[in-house]
């Protein structure tokens, strides 16, 4: 108790609390610029931190983590570019609320479950912190195999009108990820002796392109006459009703979000489309999601910041880094002499103490900052839109350089952009082809790997409960649409007939 | 023609359906030849996934052929929205090669000049006065602020 | 007579200031290629290093990533840039990989060589409740049951795979091989779970889990012990003569300056020998090293020979 008391006055400390705030603000901002990530942010920063006592350097980082992944929720919802891959499912019913005008009163409620998802997930590290770990190692390669393609069956079902589009936008997108040299043999897949390819297609550029470009070009035809919908930025902090329907919907994202980020390398990606997938399962009117309504938003965002929680979870009780952001802060633990692990705890109780605290004072960072920045932000989009398209193409050219200072990467963004373009006029969804991206690699190695592991046999994807479990789901999921359709006919006719 | 390109769901059909046969013929290329049910082979999965492309866009393609026409629109409308993106694209394309010339602020400068110029903007008052301005802020949060380095163009910044 | 007069003054003026000039070196700032991900552990190597060497050159480093081939652009962009000491770069053990795969055509005797300052060492993990206790024990069970002991390593090309080939080689055993992306972490996680038999790894990767009791090292490929684990048997003295680690130099294209070299040489060396740095980085289970640029030269000439043979032996692509 004296312990978690010293630890309290610590990080409440003006100079602490103006550190968390410094990284928070860093995080948020790095997360809202399209192609810049919170691993950027970290990366640049920890060097600094050598200057800095273990534990400001730590809570440093650990605020432009927690800030980060939410800035990507302001990109998804003011430009439709996710800002960081969990921040995907946001742009689905963010970015319609701000083309109504009403990207303040989106932020707001974004902020609001941002922050109700980061604090529980950081509640779920400090007290079911081995428990999360315990379960997080019982998947091998066949669960984590079963568990991208569940993600990559959800986002089909969710996004897309018509399944069978949503599948080849899934199918190209998991194409796009073999490119590069094969993960588990020395051969070249799809690179033609390009350095740059040889290492994959790098899923930044094919966001900025697909989401944002895409974006540039599809306003770029509207006609002039079309009037631009101003921002109405009246009341950021979320009225009593959007309060009401947050809390109401904040408790399934919570906890999907932190079991999944707890999970080395799936991360908020998988868990906001589970999270997101549930609520419109359970809701009475599943139609409505994907047109801007807050219930959509709010799945999202809770389980993407639960899953910051998640992730320090086997990084702090096992020493795993998840994420590439993670991995940067277990160097930067490592740097200033704290050795993650259960040793963590027992040698070192007060540095676990500031760690907690000093993470739930990030959401509070985030909180503020991002209800005062609510302010702020959607106004920069009212500008002309002669003026806003170039400045975010610019963004776009930009962002696609800045990671990897590779002009494939631009090239990439702008092929990216062009189809994008294509696919729109086509009918075919975006997100399935990004998540196939993103996932296409964790499917296919660890598939791979486990027919390895089983001898070719089959039988390891059914060998332990809990592939069953996520084998049924998927399973279950994929045959949603049918008995949906099964389920209305006799009722209305007309809905299944437009199909 | 007419045909096939009936309705956007037999002209994505088709599309796809070519695409994946490019694509099963580009696998051959590192198709190796040990492969066993337990050692699976790099071709495996793309082959996999170019074949269920394949399955499914001839799916939509035979739908598509049962559903009324509706094409994507006029010629006119089309060309004139087809210039407009390649407008867009060249100029964005181009940063390839004038990045490295003219570095970043002066790039920053002028592609926004040729941005808003393209859309439609003809006020130079305005055009000037965002270019410097965003130009201005994008340096300052990316090269100062965050130490990210860019081509430095002949003149030195 | 004005020409030659004029030619002269040149010539004179010149030779007044090269000397000048190498005594200005650094003037600005010095870049500084990263063929790796932002954020990996070479990354944060080199950024460390250039953050601390700055006070010592008065010029800020200008660190750019060019993640592509293992490293491939970097060393290639590194070979072609001016040798005047304001384009140098960090290199691992893919420097001597690279040319024998044939990826890129160039290899370290195509570059000067700045200073050797880090290594960590590679090592196999078992289960805590696995049955062997030495790596002795581990191979001879494995010889018994060829291809049927699976082990983790990373993707075809990287250290982790060459030291497991190479464990192969000397052992005499053949392993059934888990590919990993994303490092030995996910591999390790893998063992923790018990889904597989064996992983490879550093002492900096699995020491969490080692402190959790989930797993123990049964020996680490390095010359010496590591400090962290100072109980845990080199595979030398276990029999296996391997001794292959991550080493990271920093290097500059051919042609540089030895002024320059030894210049950027003195400044890290003295990052390196701050006690601090040299403390913190042993605690992450690292080896601090300040080799001069002729003895990283030899290093790295020892380290091609040992990799072209490994890949001739077996066949790596």
């Amino acid at each position: 108790m004296p312990t978690l008391l010293a630890a309290f006055s610590d990080v409440i400390h003006p100079w602490m609390t103006g550190i968390i705030f410094f990284g928070t603000f860093v995080g948020i901002l790095v997360g809202a610029l399209p192609g810049l990530s919170a691993t950027l942010g970290v990366a640049i920063l920890l060097p600094v931190t050598y200057y800095l006592s273990p534990a400001e350097g730590l809570l440093l980082l650990l605020g432009i983590y927690t800030g980060g992944i939410y800035g990507g929720s302001i990109a998804a919802i003011l430009l439709n570019i996710p800002g960081c891959p969990a921040s995907l499912m946001t742009t689905l019913d963010g970015y319609p609320l701000s083309r109504r005008g009403e990207g303040g009163r989106a932020i707001g409620i974004a902020t609001v479950s941002s922050f109700i998802g980061g604090t529980v997930g950081v509640l779920a590290l400090i007290f079911i912190s081995t428990l999360l770990a315990r379960a997080a190692l019982s998947f091998g390669p066949a669960e984590y195999a079963l568990l991208a393609f569940f993600g990559l069956s959800a986002i089909v079902v969710v996004v897309a009108k018509s399944v069978l589009k949503g599948f080849i936008s899934a199918c190209i997108g998991l194409m796009l990820a073999t490119v590069g040299m094969d993960p588990l043999v020395s051969v070249e897949r799809f690179s033609y002796g390009n350095f740059d390819l040889l290492g994959g297609i790098n899923y930044i550029p094919v966001v900025i392109g697909l989401f944002g470009l895409c974006e540039v070009f599809t306003q770029a035809l509207e006609t002039r006459q079309a009037a631009a919908v101003r921002q109405v930025v009246r009341r950021v902090f979320p009225s009593g009703d959007d309060l009401k329907t947050i809390l109401r919907n904040s408790f399934h994202p919570c906890w999907i979000g932190t079991l999944i980020g707890a999970l080395p390398g799936a991360g908020g990606s998988i868990a906001s489309i589970i999270s997101y997938n549930r609520a419109m399962a359970s809701d009475t009117n599943p139609e409505r999601f994907g047109t801007g309504i807050t219930e959509g938003l709010v799945a999202s965002e809770t389980a993407n910041n639960a899953a910051v929680g998640g992730a320090m979870v086997p990084l702090l009780t096992l020493g795993i880094p998840g994420s590439s952001v993670t991995a940067v802060l277990l160097g930067a633990m490592l740097m200033h002499n704290i050795t993650p692990g259960p040793m963590l705890y027992v040698n070192n109780p007060h540095m676990v103490y500031v760690i907690f605290i000093g993470m739930v004072m990030a959401n509070v960072a985030m909180l503020v900052l991002g209800i005062a920045g609510a302010k702020i932000f959607p106004r920069v989009v009212n500008l002309p839109r002669t003026a806003l398209l170039p400045v975010i193409a610019l963004l776009c050219i930009i962002g696609a350089y800045a990671m990897s200072s590779s002009y494939t990467d631009v090239v990439i963004m702008i092929l990216s952009g062009l189809f994008g373009f294509m696919l729109k006029q086509l009918g075919i969804p975006a997100g399935p082809l990004i998540l196939g991206l993103i996932l296409g690699p964790i499917a296919e190695s660890n598939f791979r790997g486990a027919m390895e592991l089983s001898d070719g046999s089959l039988s390891i994807f059914i060998r332990s409960p809990l592939s069953c479990g996520i084998l049924a789901l998927t399973m279950l999921l994929l045959a949603s649409p049918l008995i949906r359709r099964l389920i209305a006919k006799p009722n209305r006719p007309a809905k299944a007939e437009r199909r | 023609m007419k045909l096939l390109t009936r309705n956007s769901d037999t002209l994505t059909g088709l599309l796809f359906f070519c695409l994946s046969l490019v694509l099963l013929f580009e696998t051959r290329r590192f198709a190796t030849a040990m492969e066993t049910i337990r050692a699976i082979g790099p071709q495996v999965f793309p082959n996999a996934i170019a074949g269920t492309m394949a399955v499914l866009s001839l799916i939509l393609f035979i739908r598509g052929l049962g559903k009324p026409y509706a094409p994507l629109g006029n010629s006119g409308a089309l060309s004139r929205k087809a210039a407009l993106i390649a407008g867009l694209t060249c100029c964005i394309a181009s940063s390839i090669v004038l990045l490295n010339l003219l570095g970043l602020v002066l790039w920053m400068i002028c592609f926004l000049m040729a941005g808003q110029y393209i859309l439609g903007e003809r006020s130079w008052r305005r055009m000037v006065c965002l270019a410097l301005g965003i130009a201005a802020v994008m340096y300052a949060i990316f090269v100062i602020g965050l130490s990210i380095s860019f081509p430095v163009g002949m003149l030195g910044f | 007579m004005k020409k030659r007069a004029l030619l002269l003054a040149g010539i004179l003026l010149f030779c007044g200031l090269s000397p000048a000039m190498a005594a200005s070196y650094p003037s600005r700032s010095i870049q500084f290629l990263i063929g790796w991900d932002i954020g990996g552990g070479s990354d944060q190597a080199g950024r460390t290093l250039c953050a601390k060497a700055e006070k010592y050159l008065g010029q800020p480093f200008a660190i750019q990533n060019l993640p592509a081939g293992s490293g491939a652009k970097a060393y290639m962009a590194i070979a072609g840039a001016k040798p005047d000491g304001y384009t140098i770069g960090l290199t691992t053990s893919t420097i001597s990989t690279l040319k024998p795969l044939g990826r890129i055509p160039v290899g370290s005797e195509d570059f000067e060589h700045v200073i050797l300052f880090n290594s960590d060492p590679g090592g196999i993990w078992v289960h805590t409740d696995a049955p062997w206790k030495s790596l002795g024990e581990f191979l001879a069970y494995a010889k018994a049951n060829p291809e049927r002991v699976s082990v983790a390593a990373s993707t075809p090309g990287s250290i982790t795979r060459f030291q497991m080939m190479a464990l192969e080689q000397e052992g005499g055993v053949r392993f059934r091989v888990l590919s990993q992306q994303g490092g030995a972490a996910n591999g390790l996680t893998n063992l923790a779970g018990r889904h597989i038999d064996a992983a490879m790894g550093t002492p900096l990767e699995g020491y969490a889990l080692y402190t959790a009791g989930k797993i123990r090292p049964l020996g680490f490929c390095s010359e010496e012990r590591v400090p962290m684990m100072a109980d845990v048997p080199t595979w030398k003295e276990q029999g296996i003569d391997v001794a292959l680690s991550t080493a990271r130099t920093v290097i500059a294209p051919k042609g540089t300056p030895k002024e320059v070299i030894d210049t950027l040489y003195e400044a890290f060396r003295k990052v390196v020998t701050d006690p601090e740095y040299s403390k913190s980085m042993e605690a992450k289970g690292s080896n601090v090293h300040a080799l001069t640029p002729e003895e990283t030269r030899q290093f790295l000439r020892e380290q091609d020979a040992r990799f072209a043979a490994l890949i001739r032996n077996t066949g790596a692509k």
